[in-house]
């Protein structure tokens, strides 16, 4: 009955969908699906098991994450208070370009709102400025920067013209508890967890898709559709469906990382922290309750032990919980969507969490599964269509933190000497040839990272076209100077307004 | 500091110039010179260049030129998208604009399948501002405080292209561009790594660092195998045989006001575009362009680049590829990655516009689409969205995703299922979406104004502007003008009253009267006015409206009757008859016009007549007459009237409302004119007792004497008798016999027709006729033994000649009446033809500076109303069956304007009709009159197919009970009459 009348609404002959995992993955999947598709009479099935653990430290997310739980309708106060979250405007990066630097990579434009729109030239001042041997301290033409210098937040100003509305938010949070979190909206709107591991997938013998998963203690779970969030073993993906893996460690080699949280030490930063080190790179995520950190590195260049006592040799205050060893492939399922199956999720593909892409790229996966749902029993183009966005999807977030890699003059290991002496994509040289001879920006539509992220980067690094623009050679030095001036002390001012990160956190969202 | 980088533009046409202002505006003059060496025009630019959308407007500012400067500048006009028409299976509109709104995230497109809405695209359009717009030529730009529906669409320009052209040179040379001319240029070098150099007859020889080679053709000389022909549209026109040409010339109508360029674009063969401009002259284009545009110094542009027709394409292709060029202007002489990433963008950029028109083509009703051969791209965006409605999104795309979703939609390409997500949406909540929506658009649409009446108004708010510019830039001439000023007309004459001009007495005084003008009408009661009855059209009551007149008031002081219509008698041969109503014939359903529907069922003979499907001609026919109902659903809110009425008497009603408001009437006959020795103006008029009138502006309302635009400024006529043979007229009264009928009659004669007027107090006769077919002693004869009473008086004799004047509007005169143009009253359009005059020159009322863009504009505005009345009287003619008789076998056979042509051509097809902007006469109008005149359909549109046919049958079957029953319950005209508006009794 209940099927029937789903088919009927769905306009659909898919009416029921098992995800297999638990995890950030797959409680985001149920809860996406279960928000849209339960009105419409779709079955969802979560199979998890309490005994394979999550990654759980804490995690750092892109403004996009707001929308997804909005879309929820979840109160933003409510999660953060059930998640510990902190607010994030960005992320600062130590000694990337050169040991001894620091720039942050904010969620928002350089430049105040009249400098800013589709033909943003404040990069074009700054660039002249630095041509004709101006010094400039790139943090001071930015509010969200100098925000999160100064541990200062508050909510953007909807004003357009207002210097206070030039940014967007983040948060940092527990993944582990954002699990949770949604596991519980999950089943309130009727999503039915079943306990237990997947033993076997049974498949059509003809057409190869999936019929049914059994679990270890014999029961067995048929649907139309299957998610697969079951991380980087990709139990249904891989092992059943044999999709092969697209292996990027020639370009991003780290494949490692240990983690611990410690308690925090002085006021809690608006923004995540990433230092690069001698064969990685290691992540600093202020949480409410605690700091979480991380050494990513490539195996070929630390061993393990070294690598641990370095993660915990950089920590700013006592260890609260043990190391933890964590292996990854870097790199993307070659179709995320085959058959009746979509890997969401690490089983989809893995980027490392340098510009914190994680759960980004899972509610990409997430929105355009939604939006392609197949609706009929012939889904090639559905498939075809996501399978192609999601391709985009990942080879620009691999383009743009492989960016941060070999941006820089670090040669004071192997490891960066490896990566200044590779060969790079040809989208990626594409991208830095036409910035460094041109100051232009790749544009796209489809990708997480726009062009203020790009120009961020680019410039943190040392990365500053060789070129002026020829419709600002015209200016004159003073002009110049007083235009950069004026940006700068009207940033300023705004800044001094807003309160500090802890004192919004206790007016909103305090655990 | 280094010596200036030197940059060379070479064009022959707008594209040239357009390189030229940017160039010149954005490249700082400190560091470069811009050189812009013009040659003379090659060839016709005009028709692929005069479509632009939104960004131009950005363009233009951003060269510091404000849009009403712009408008006047380039007599431009709005374009709110592509209409095409006879492209696909319907006439659709591609607006910058999509359907709907997004509804709880889920795309409009598959809310509605969900909601189970039809294939019509009609019912759609109601779904979208601009395409309602465009149908009912309304005009507003977008609301600019981002609200829901009225914020979002944009708008382009049609623009005159040699008037833009110069425009932008005009730029170029005031942003320091020096100007060169071809001739000086002895020879063109090009190799392909260094790139161009040029040798002039002085003998200097430079290789610039940078070129623009604008010209059509190039000017260097390249290898031909750079060249790369279109995929789809190159190879299908090889098929097009000659006479498909001008076929399918005319079926791609840009959305243009008439008379401004139309833009008709066929293809000839393999890589040609033809393009056909109004006089029907041709122009051949290579279509394709150019693998790498830019090579070691040279940039290729416009012509020399490449040329792809459709959405505006040529002029924005261009103008993205100058943009690109400066945000990658090269800073040095190695400019390597600049010109490969230049190359790569302009490539797809111009493949994404290939892919557009390869889908339209092949996605269009024409036979050539078999060979079109689809790129992967195109292939799969058909692929998505015939399967879920989506669209990707692809990088450097130039069309709007709304743009491909109006072409898919609009050329039948449906998905075959909609997104899923839709199903979230209720009902009701649709329902209740769905009702908001459409009527946010009708009432938005319905407050706009005429797209004509906000250019004007636009304009001439603006004109100070372009004014200014004009006196302090140029022409001494004007300077020395003593009129030429911005004061504001201080006194108006109106020479001659009658009817015409007692018309514009009433409305100048109504509208100007307190501004401080002093207004005089001249007039004799020596010279009378023709003075019989005269029959109008619905559109009086407006003017009346403007006037503050009630129409009760009205009909009695002017013996008025009800007029629902023109019965047309033996105008295909003699016994035949047919009813012209002013209101609609039954209505669409499912977004089909009824005479559709009508049209299948007639075929199969299940249908009556046409008429008996039109409330307002039942309800004539059985001599009844009513207010319209104000309930939308009731059948007689269809009802449409005009009257028919004592023309002398609406004069002497109208003298009475204006001498009250202030109009100074002045006695005599005007027996000559002063004009001014320098201007040319008219400074005033001498009466017979030797008085003067002067004033600052001059209606000329003499009637066919023409007394101040012919005798005093001589301007011409354009005499159209060739195609309106008839000269004169015989009128004359009779007594009222029987009860007054609510329509006019026109009953065809052998050299002319007759014309049968009922008022309430008698009924005006008349008898138009051809003076070389018949004498005016048969004429008399017949108009007298065909009375239906006694005659009052003797016939009255008219002479006259069809036409209009070459300028309704010279100097400081207006011809609004008879002495504008003359056209017979077979469809009673004198009266609407004063009152059009009228509203076009208080649109465009004029200071003392007499600024010449708005009385051409007015000019324009003017002829276009004369020419399509004139169509449509020719349409009675030409289609009759009277053989043997000589004046209609002349009628018969004479060659007929293009646009008629077109029209009858259109019908007689598959019964489609689109009503222009403009146009006066309405589809049930010109259908009325087609079926009238046996001109019909050869199949009924298929559209109808998509209908059950015992949907048809009951929907068509009650309208006509429903029209019975409630026409049955009116009262009769004279009831009516006697009721609402009784007349003193005549004496």
């Amino acid at each position: 009955m209940k099927k029937n009348q789903c088919k009927e609404n769905l306009n659909s002959d898919i009416g029921s969908v098992v995800i297999v995992g638990g995890g950030t993955a797959g409680w985001m999947t149920a809860a996406g699906l279960c928000s849209v598709l339960s009105p419409l009479g779709l079955d969802i099935t979560l199979i998890e098991s309490e005994q394979i653990g999550t990654v759980g430290v804490g995690e750092a997310t892109l403004p996009h994450i707001r929308f997804f739980n909005q879309r929820l309708g979840i109160d933003e106060n409510t999660l953060m208070k059930a998640t510990k979250a902190t607010y994030k405007l960005g992320i600062e990066f130590k000694d990337w370009g050169k040991l001894g630097d620091s720039y942050i990579h904010p969620f928002g434009d350089f430049g105040v709102p009249e400098q800013l729109g589709p033909e943003s030239l404040f990069h074009h001042y700054v660039t002249r400025a630095e041509n004709e041997g101006l010094s400039l301290n790139m943090d001071e033409f930015s509010l969200p920067v100098m925000a999160a210098r100064q541990g200062r937040f508050q909510y953007p100003h909807p004003d357009l013209s207002n210097v206070l509305s030039t940014f967007g938010y983040a948060y940092q949070f527990d993944a582990g508890l954002y699990a949770r979190f949604l596991r519980e909206f999950c089943e309130k709107r009727g999503v039915k967890r079943i306990e237990g591991r997947v033993d076997e997938v049974s498949q059509n013998a003809e057409s190869g898709k999936i019929k049914s998963v059994t679990l270890e203690d014999g029961l067995s779970i048929s649907a139309d559709f299957f998610v697969d969030c079951s991380g980087f073993r990709g139990l249904l993906i891989s092992q059943a469906l044999k999709t092969p893996y697209q292996d990027w460690t020639k370009y991003l080699p780290c494949n490692r990382a240990v983690t611990a949280a410690c308690e925090a030490v002085g006021p809690t930063l608006p923004y995540t922290r990433a230092t690069a080190k001698k064969a990685g790179w290691q992540w600093r995520i202020p949480l409410q309750h605690r700091v979480g950190n991380g050494y990513v590195y490539a195996s070929d260049f630390i061993s393990d032990e070294d690598a641990e006592s370095s993660m915990l040799a950089d920590l700013e205050g006592p260890q609260i919980s043990d190391a933890k060893r964590l292996r990854f492939t870097t790199g993307q399922r070659q179709k995320a969507w085959v058959k009746n199956c979509v890997a969401i999720g690490l089983s989809g593909g893995f980027l490392e969490p340098l510009e914190s892409t994680g759960i980004y790229l899972i509610q990409e996966a997430i929105t355009n599964f939604i939006e392609m749902f197949p609706t009929t029993s012939d889904y090639d183009v559905d498939r075809d269509e996501y399978n192609r966005i999601m391709d985009i999807e990942f080879e620009r977030v691999r383009d743009f933190l492989l960016l941060h890699y070999v941006a820089t003059t670090r040669t004071d290991s192997p490891f960066w000497k490896h990566l200044t002496s590779m060969d790079l994509p040809e989208s990626l040289a594409h991208k830095m040839d036409l910035f460094k001879s041109t100051g232009r920006v790749v544009t796209y539509e489809t990708g997480a990272f726009k062009k203020p992220s790009w120009i961020a980067v680019y410039y943190g690094q040392n990365i500053v076209p060789n070129y002026t623009a020829p419709m600002h050679q015209s200016f004159s030095m003073s002009d110049l100077q007083n235009n950069l001036k004026k940006t700068k002390s009207e940033i300023f001012d705004a800044v001094k307004t807003m309160p500090s990160h802890d004192n919004f956190i206790d007016q909103h969202c305090r655990a | 500091m280094s010596a200036k980088r030197n940059i060379y533009i070479l064009g022959n046409d707008v594209i040239g110039a357009m390189a030229a202002a940017y160039f010149a505006k954005k490249l700082p003059e400190n560091s470069f010179s811009v050189i812009y060496i013009e040659g003379s025009v090659k060839g016709n630019a005009e028709a692929i260049y005069s479509t632009t959308n939104a960004d131009l407007r950005k363009f233009m500012l951003g060269l510091e030129c404000q849009e009403a400067q712009f408008l006047i500048q380039t007599d431009a006009v709005f374009s709110l998208g592509d209409r095409h028409g006879g492209v696909a299976k319907q006439d659709y509109v591609n607006t910058y604009c999509p359907y709907g709104l997004s509804l709880e995230g889920v795309n409009f497109l598959s809310v509605m399948q969900k909601a189970g809405m039809t294939k019509s695209l009609k019912s759609w359009e109601a779904y979208n501002l601009p395409a309602s717009m465009i149908r009912q030529g309304k005009f507003n730009p977008p609301d600019s405080k981002g609200r829901p529906i009225i914020s979002d669409f944009s708008y382009g320009y049609q623009v005159n292209v040699k008037l833009f052209q110069k425009l932008l040179r005009e730029i170029a040379l005031k942003e320091g561009a020096r100007l060169l001319d071809m001739r000086d240029v002895k020879q063109y070098y090009f190799e392909e790594d260094l790139g161009g150099t040029i040798e002039f007859t002085s003998g200097d020889v430079i290789h610039p660092d940078l070129i623009i080679d604008a010209c059509s053709g190039g000017c260097f000389p390249y290898k031909d195998e750079q060249w790369l022909p279109t995929q789809a549209l190159g190879r299908i026109f090889m098929d097009v045989e000659a006479n498909q040409v001008s076929q399918f010339a005319n079926h791609v109508h840009h959305d243009v006001l008439e008379n401004v360029i139309k833009t008709n674009i066929s293809l000839q063969s393999e890589t040609l575009c033809l393009s056909i401009n109004e006089q029907g002259k041709g122009q051949a284009y290579k279509l394709g362009c150019v693998q790498k545009p830019w090579l070691g110094n040279v940039v290729r542009l416009g012509q020399s680049y490449g040329l792809l027709p459709l959405m505006g394409a040529p002029l924005r292709i261009n103008q993205i590829a100058i943009e690109r060029l400066l945000s990658l202007f090269p800073a040095s002489e190695d400019m390597e990655s600049e010109r490969r990433e230049y190359n790569k963008l302009m490539r797809r950029a111009f493949n994404r516009f290939e892919d557009f028109q390869s889908l339209w083509l092949s996605t269009s009703g024409f036979k050539l689409k078999e060979a079109i051969e689809l790129s992967e791209d195109a292939r799969y965006r058909q692929r998505l969205f015939e399967a879920r409605g989506r669209l990707p999104n692809f990088d450097d795309d130039l069309l709007l995703q709304d743009q491909w979703q109006s072409m898919f939609l609009g050329q039948g390409v449906w998905p075959q299922s909609y997104n899923h997500l839709a199903g979230n949406i209720s009902d009701d909540v649709f329902q209740e979406f769905s009702d908001n929506y459409v009527s946010v658009v009708t009432s938005v649409v319905s407050q706009m104004p005429d797209t004509v009446k906000f250019i004007e108004k636009h304009v001439s708010a603006n004109v100070a502007y372009g004014k200014n510019e004009k006196q302090s830039n140029k022409n001494e001439k004007e300077k020395t003008k003593s009129m030429t000023s911005n004061e504001p007309i201080k006194s108006v004459v109106i020479a001659g009253g009658g009817t015409a001009g007692w018309m514009v007495a009433a409305a100048l005084a109504r509208t100007l009267g307190d501004s401080g003008i002093s207004i005089t009408l001249v007039e004799s009661d020596a010279i009378g006015t023709v003075g019989v009855g005269e029959a109008t059209i619905p559109n009086i009551a407006s003017f009346n409206n403007i006037l503050g007149i009630d129409e009760a008031t009205f009909m009695k002081a002017t013996q008025a009757t009800i007029k629902y219509g023109i019965e047309f008698v033996g105008w295909t041969q003699d016994g035949d008859s047919y009813f012209h109503p002013f209101g609609q014939h039954g209505h669409a359903m499912a977004g089909l016009s009824f005479h559709h529907l009508w049209q299948k069922l007639h075929s199969q003979g299940k249908a009556d007549r046409i008429e008996a499907y039109c409330a307002t001609a039942i309800a004539a026919k059985h001599g009844k007459a009513t207010l319209p109902a104000r309930d939308p659903k009731s059948i007689l809110s269809s009802l449409s009237h005009a009257y028919q009425f004592d023309a002398g008497r609406y004069a002497a009603f109208l003298r009475k409302y204006a001498e009250k408001l202030g109009v100074k009437r002045i006695e005599g006959k005007i027996t000559d004119i002063d004009l001014g020795v320098e201007s040319g103006f008219i400074e005033s008029l001498i009466l017979e007792n030797k008085q003067t009138v002067k004033a600052d502006f001059f209606i000329d309302c003499t009637g066919f004497r023409a007394l101040l635009a012919e005798k005093a400024l001589g301007v011409g006529y354009q005499d159209w008798s060739h195609w309106l043979p008839c000269d004169s007229a015989q009128a004359v009264s009779c007594q009222k016999t029987s009860d007054a009928l609510p329509y006019t009659r026109a009953t065809a004669r052998k050299a002319g027709w007759q014309w049968r007027i009922p008022l309430q107090h008698r009924t005006g006769n008349g008898y138009v006729y051809a003076s070389d077919y018949t004498t005016d002693e048969e004429v008399s004869k017949t108009l007298l033994g065909g009375l239906d009473g006694e005659p009052i008086g003797s016939p009255k004799q008219l002479r006259f000649k069809t036409g209009v004047r070459e300028k309704l509007w010279h100097k400081n005169c207006v011809a609004i009446g008879l002495s504008g143009g003359f056209l017979e009253p077979l469809e009673s359009t004198s009266i609407y033809l004063i009152q059009a005059g009228i509203s076009r020159l208080l649109a465009l009322f004029p200071d003392q500076g007499f600024n010449e863009f708005e009385t051409a504009e007015y000019n324009k505005i003017m002829a276009l109303e004369f020419e399509q009345v004139r169509d449509f009287l020719i349409l009675h003619y030409v289609a009759n069956e009277r053989h043997g008789e000589p004046f209609w076998d002349y009628v018969r056979n004479m060659s007929i304007p293009d646009g008629l042509q077109q029209k009858i051509e259109l019908f007689k097809h598959r019964g489609r009709f689109f009503r222009y902007d403009g146009d006066l006469f309405t589809e049930t109008s010109w259908v009325a009159v087609f079926l009238g005149q046996n001109i019909r359909p050869k199949a009924y549109s298929q559209l109808v197919d998509g209908l059950a046919e015992p949907q048809i049958e009951r929907a068509i079957a009650s309208i006509k009970s429903e029209i019975a029953a409630s026409v049955s319950r009116m009262p009769s005209h004279e009831e009516f009459l006697a009721r609402y508006c009784p007349a003193p009794e005549f004496k």
